[in-house]
């Protein structure tokens, strides 16, 4: 294999470290793919140049969440620009959806009296090309309960 | 405006632009590169601040801008950016860290094979970035090769929106129809919805989608295959420019377009004046594409 003339006026070949770069991205997009495929990590995140391939991307990923009381529950309110809300939808692991769950547990045992539990809910949407629709399933469902429930607002002191 | 006025205009161009054909391949990609760290947006607030600043220091310092120390720092910063927003950062976020680290190992090359080694990072970044690309799209991805992926793309994703009124067969109201249809599933107020897709628009994502395999599949080959001609040099540059027009005139990013007009740029030599200017005008077109609502003024003036 002939290699490529050199673009000066001189034939001195560049020391093979000066191309760790190339083999980094390399190295990062073979581990992307693995990591794809073995876990729920999007296809367009993760360094593996796999944005524009599917429709599996946190945009068609959606996060619901419930405060849960004993006489029922609540959907959340849940703020956009949350960085743990991207990550989780992104890659979503057990440990980043109890994260998750733990850091609206933490905001809302504040100020909510009686919360018993917080449930997160993820869901998926796509594209069924057989009937032109646009649908969004069940995927992953946390339950975090509150080990000492919020006591009622007059019990507290 | 006199003729004299005209004259002494034209001659400050041209002065200009031969400045532009005697630079370094080196300083060319350094200058680029640190116009991209001041202007990109970086999330968090201390990375901006250190990639910005390094980004100035390049800008305003022309001693500084082939500094090793600078380039070290900066793909230390670029670095520390991937590891905060590694499971978030868009694919050319990891590319620029990559291009950054290669800067600073090109700086390290002994002055003689020095822009060699820029030109082969270059060229292997691109071939190498193009070549993952296509095997996710054409190999890996279930509902891409189907034409599924642009379908759903170009009914649900509000950046495709000119495109779709443009060439899809849809109207504002269809449009507006879909998005409300979108929203009410993604909010979790009913389960499924029909969207409207005109049959137009389906053949418009099956030209996209090979359109896409094609191009990005050119690229890959042109930038990885060994060749050393004018021909298969003529063949890379052309591939990557034309995929940056066509792309970058209705997918807006701006980062991923610049850096490869970068890496395209600097596998040219100096004497390649013409193809250095065209890679230079690609530069401002991307950007302009952004900045000029060009499709949207194109649907209001086209008649329907």
């Amino acid at each position: 294999m002939k290699s490529d003339p050199p673009l000066v006026d001189s034939s001195e070949r560049p020391p093979r470290w000066a191309f760790l770069a190339c083999g980094v991205l390399v190295g990062v997009a073979v581990l992307q793919i693995v990591i794809a495929f073995t876990t729920e990590l999007t296809p367009w995140k993760g360094g593996g140049f796999g944005m524009f391939a599917t429709s599996d991307t946190g945009g068609n990923r959606q996060v619901r969440a419930y405060e849960v009381f004993d006489d029922g529950e609540r959907r959340l309110s849940l703020p956009r620009r949350d960085p743990l809300r991207r990550v989780m939808l992104n890659h979503p692991t057990e440990q980043r959806i109890g994260a998750y769950a733990n850091a609206l547990a933490a905001r809302l045992e504040r100020r909510r009296s009686g919360l018993q539990a917080v449930r997160v809910e993820l869901w998926r949407a796509s594209f069924d090309p057989a009937t032109g629709s646009y649908r969004s399933e069940p995927w992953h469902e946390y339950l975090l309960e509150l080990q000492r429930p919020v006591a009622p607002a007059g019990a507290r002191k | 405006m006199t003729t004299g006025g005209r004259g002494r205009v034209g001659e400050w161009i041209e002065r200009r632009l031969a400045e532009l054909g005697e630079l370094e391949p080196v300083s060319l990609a350094v200058r680029l590169t640190c116009v991209y760290l001041v202007t990109k947006p970086v999330d968090v607030w201390y990375l901006k601040l250190g990639l910005v600043t390094l980004g100035i220091v390049g800008l305003v310092a022309p001693r500084l801008d082939a500094s090793r120390a600078l380039w070290l720092l900066v793909a230390f910063f670029a670095a520390w950016r991937l590891l905060v927003e590694r499971w978030v950062a868009d694919n050319h976020i990891y590319l620029f860290a990559y291009w950054c680290l290669a800067l600073f190992l090109v700086l390290n090359v002994p002055e003689a094979a020095r822009q060699r080694a820029l030109a082969l990072n270059a060229r292997w970044l691109i071939g190498l970035a193009f070549l993952f690309a296509v095997l996710w799209k054409g190999v890996l991805s279930p509902d891409f090769v189907d034409g599924r992926f642009f379908r759903s793309t170009l009914l649900t994703d509000g950046r495709f929106r000119d495109l779709t009124l443009l060439a899809g067969g849809m109207t504002p109201q269809d449009l507006q129809a879909n998005a409300r249809a979108v929203a009410q599933v993604r909010q979790g107020r009913q389960a499924e919805a029909e969207l409207i897709e005109p049959p137009r628009l389906k053949r418009l994502a099956t030209a996209i989608t090979w359109w896409t395999l094609v191009s990005e599949g050119a690229v890959a080959v042109a930038f990885l295959w060994p060749g050393v001609g004018r021909l298969i040099r003529g063949l890379r540059h052309g591939t990557l420019l034309l995929f940056a027009w066509t792309t970058y005139a209705f997918a807006t990013v701006v980062g991923f377009g610049w850096l490869l007009v970068i890496l395209g740029v600097s596998q040219c030599e100096p004497r390649e004046r013409a193809m250095r200017l065209a890679y230079l005008a690609t530069f401002f077109v991307v950007f302009a594409h952004q900045v000029v609502p060009w499709t949207t003024n194109l649907v209001h003036w086209l008649p329907r």
